[in-house]
């Protein structure tokens, strides 16, 4: 693992919570009351409907409450880099400058691979990444008419870019054929080496042979409760934040 | 912007979605063009009554009776002092058995009274004839013809066969008339005189078909003052003038030459029998803004509304009340019922119209926003995750629908746009946009308010919740 840089990390202060509507909500709560996440790599596991997903969201200002909507909640995220720090409680911040923060240091893969319809390959590369002089794809190309795993390939060449700081990779091998993940941790490797970076995988493939390897770090626990006040229901889970500590073999390790 | 439009219309007109929307763009666009072209045909229609209202002379004229002659003048001097601005006194009007009798003068000066003339022969649709009825001798001044002497109150001409009947009538009439009163008479002539005076009026009386104008039907015929002076100088002139002069078979032979000071009303002939007998007298009145266009348009709502003159109205009505019988005393009512009626037709159109336009307006707006909505949610949530572009989006989607439906009215209202009542239109179709436009802005930021509040759920939306 790189050295920690100090200009580039998440401070989370719990418990954090999230609120879906006015009969379901998330709570994450943590052994110690902050939790830093530094610069580096963190594989995310945890079963299904633990709330990955949701924790990520929170993370990447794609969920929650901020500015003066989190007045209330005890918890917060704050995220530090070079240039800047940005409360998601500050009173200040608001849906535009969420939008700003995500455009200029997030780069966010989701789970489901979407393109803007009606717009050819080129055209969702041209306009998510400003820029008109792409030759990788060709103009006349239909995204529907792709298969499942070059779609997903295509996608990730789309929306990563090795200027934003921070990868959010929400299960990216999903319909990957080995040759492809093996390009990504190619790729993955290359941008990781040059830049100072945080990048969150959530993967269900290694997590018991992450958690197994004494080559990676303590796991972070963060306990999931979801609320349901409709059926009156509890659900309790756990979500497991492993820092890698030895980038090299876990990019051999994605690529077995 | 243009970037982000050209996007946001290429994912709306997607081949999945396109006709759904163009349907609801074509539906709502034809409803709210309907609606504005059917209240510019029906403010046109009713714009038609009303111009034929304000321009109807008719409505301009009065005649009011009066008992005695004291009364008469007293009522004149009356009429003259309380409306000077409104009201034009036109003495020396008769009704007679039905027969209105003018005094025919050739429109020359542009005083107020010689205006309130010409309405006035506009009114009987004789203009015309009453210039044609002097022509002057251009070789001597002094002397003048006239000519043409029998028409009806709508200014025709009396049929050469109808003439040709009345003329032995008449002949016999004017040889009496000539007879008896180059004589001293006793009773029994005058009583004679007299039943033969009503010959003469009644052989002159016609049955009148054709494109009459209605509110003058109580007037049969209308009969110069001069036909008077003629008969007041029979006495004086040679038989066969007076024959051959009522003998219209030609033009020249339907002239009668007379010294034009003479052709005037004079009062020589106010003591004729034959004049005198036509008591009791009417005054014409002439109110040319009787009925008027409201310009007050802040009390009516800038609608294109009638009014007429209140106080004039009620001075009439009340000397009908007194026994001054007003002639045309039924008109105040026709007057009464046209502007009510107008008024009520502007109004229930006007009202019926703007509450469609505004509702068709805003609902299409709001359709059209929510529309987007629903079916670009999710690809608005995709682009938010890399982009910040969600004031342009928003903005996008507030331009277009009202950009529609400007043109839409944009383009009606050019079309009527050599209509004049297309003015008062203008400020309910303005207004109407201007109150669209703004709570559109608000309805736009409520369809959108899952980007644009502070709790962020793009994640939800993306995934589909």
């Amino acid at each position: 693992m790189k050295q920690a840089s100090d200009q580039l990390y998440f401070d989370i202060s719990f418990p954090l919570s999230l609120k879906f509507n006015q009969h379901s909500q998330i709570n994450f709560t943590y052994q110690a009351p902050k939790l830093r996440l530094t610069q580096g790599i963190y594989y995310i596991s945890g079963e299904c409907g633990s709330g990955k997903t949701s924790f990520l969201s929170m993370l990447a200002l794609l969920s929650g409450s901020i500015g003066k909507q989190s007045k209330r909640q005890k918890g917060s995220i704050s995220f530090i880099n070079k240039q800047y720090s940005f409360c998601y409680s500050d009173p200040t911040l608001n849906y535009y400058k969420a939008a700003e923060i995500r455009e200029t240091y997030f780069s966010i893969f989701s789970q489901e691979v979407f393109f803007l319809p009606g717009l050819s390959l080129c055209c969702n590369y041209n306009f998510l990444n400003n820029n008109n002089n792409n030759d990788s794809f060709s103009d006349s190309i239909d995204p529907s008419s792709l298969s499942g795993g070059y779609k997903q390939s295509k996608f990730m060449h789309i929306i990563l870019s090795k200027n934003k700081p921070v990868w959010f990779l929400d299960e990216p091998f999903n319909n990957m054929d080995q040759k492809r993940i093996s390009e990504f941790c190619n790729l993955l490797e290359q941008v990781y080496s040059e830049t100072e970076m945080i990048i969150f995988i959530i993967d269900h493939r290694l997590s018991k042979t992450i958690s197994d390897h004494r080559l990676y770090g303590d796991p972070m626990c963060i306990q999931t409760e979801k609320v349901f006040k409709i059926n009156d229901s509890e659900k309790d889970s756990e979500i497991k934040l492993f820092p890698i500590k030895v980038f090299k073999a876990f990019i051999n390790l994605l690529k077995s | 912007m243009w970037e982000i439009f050209i996007i946001c219309q290429k994912m709306l007109f997607r081949r999945s979605i396109r006709y759904r929307l163009i349907w609801l763009i074509v539906g709502f666009l034809s409803i709210i063009g309907f609606n504005i072209y059917q209240h510019f045909e029906k403010i046109n229609t009713i714009n038609k009554k009303t111009v034929e209202l304000l321009n109807n002379d008719a409505f301009k004229f009065f005649f009011i009776f009066s008992l005695e002659k004291k009364d008469y003048y007293a009522l004149n001097k009356k009429l003259s002092n309380s409306f000077p601005d409104h009201i034009t006194v036109l003495s020396d009007i008769f009704i007679y058995k039905k027969n209105l009798y003018l005094d025919l003068i050739p429109i020359k000066e542009n005083t107020k009274r010689q205006k309130a003339l010409h309405h006035m022969y506009s009114m009987f649709s004789i203009k015309d004839y009453v210039n044609q009825f002097y022509s002057i001798d251009s070789g001597n001044k002094r002397d003048a013809f006239i000519h043409k002497s029998y028409i009806d109150y709508n200014g025709k001409m009396i049929a050469t066969e109808r003439l040709e009947k009345r003329k032995g009538k008449m002949n016999d009439t004017i040889r009496f008339f000539t007879d008896t009163l180059s004589e001293k008479l006793g009773r029994e002539q005058k009583a004679a005189l007299a039943k033969k005076q009503s010959v003469f009026f009644d052989s002159i009386r016609i049955q009148h078909k054709g494109n009459i104008n209605p509110f003058l039907s109580k007037i049969e015929m209308i009969i110069p003052f001069n036909i008077f002076y003629i008969l007041g100088n029979i006495s004086n002139q040679p038989l066969n003038i007076i024959s051959n002069a009522l003998t219209p078979i030609s033009e020249d032979q339907y002239k009668i030459k007379k010294k034009y000071v003479h052709v005037l009303p004079e009062n020589e002939y106010l003591y004729k029998m034959a004049f005198d007998s036509l008591r009791p007298k009417y005054s014409a009145i002439f109110i040319k803004h009787f009925i008027y266009r409201n310009t007050d348009y802040i009390n009516t709502f800038f609608l294109p509304t009638l009014s007429y003159k209140n106080d004039i109205m009620n001075f009439l009505r009340e000397l009908q009340f007194k026994g001054n019988y007003l002639f045309s005393f039924e008109k105040l009512h026709v007057i009464k019922h046209n502007v009510d009626t107008i008024n009520s037709e502007i109004t229930h159109a006007q009202l019926s119209f703007s509450i469609i336009d505004f509702f068709m307006s805003l609902i299409f707006s709001f359709m059209m926003s929510f529309f987007s909505f629903i079916y670009l949610k999710k690809e608005i949530s995709f682009i938010l995750f890399y982009k910040n572009r969600i004031r342009q989006i928003i903005h996008i989607f507030y331009i277009s629908p009202i950009l529609l439906i400007l043109i839409i009215k944009l383009l009606l209202y050019l079309y009527f746009f050599k209509f004049v009542f297309v003015n008062h239109v203008v400020f309910s179709l303005i207004s109407s946009y201007i109150i669209v436009i703004t709570l559109f802005w608000f309805i736009n930021q409520w369809c959108f308010k899952e980007f644009i509040s502070d709790q962020l759920n793009l994640y939800s939306i993306y995934k589909g919740k």
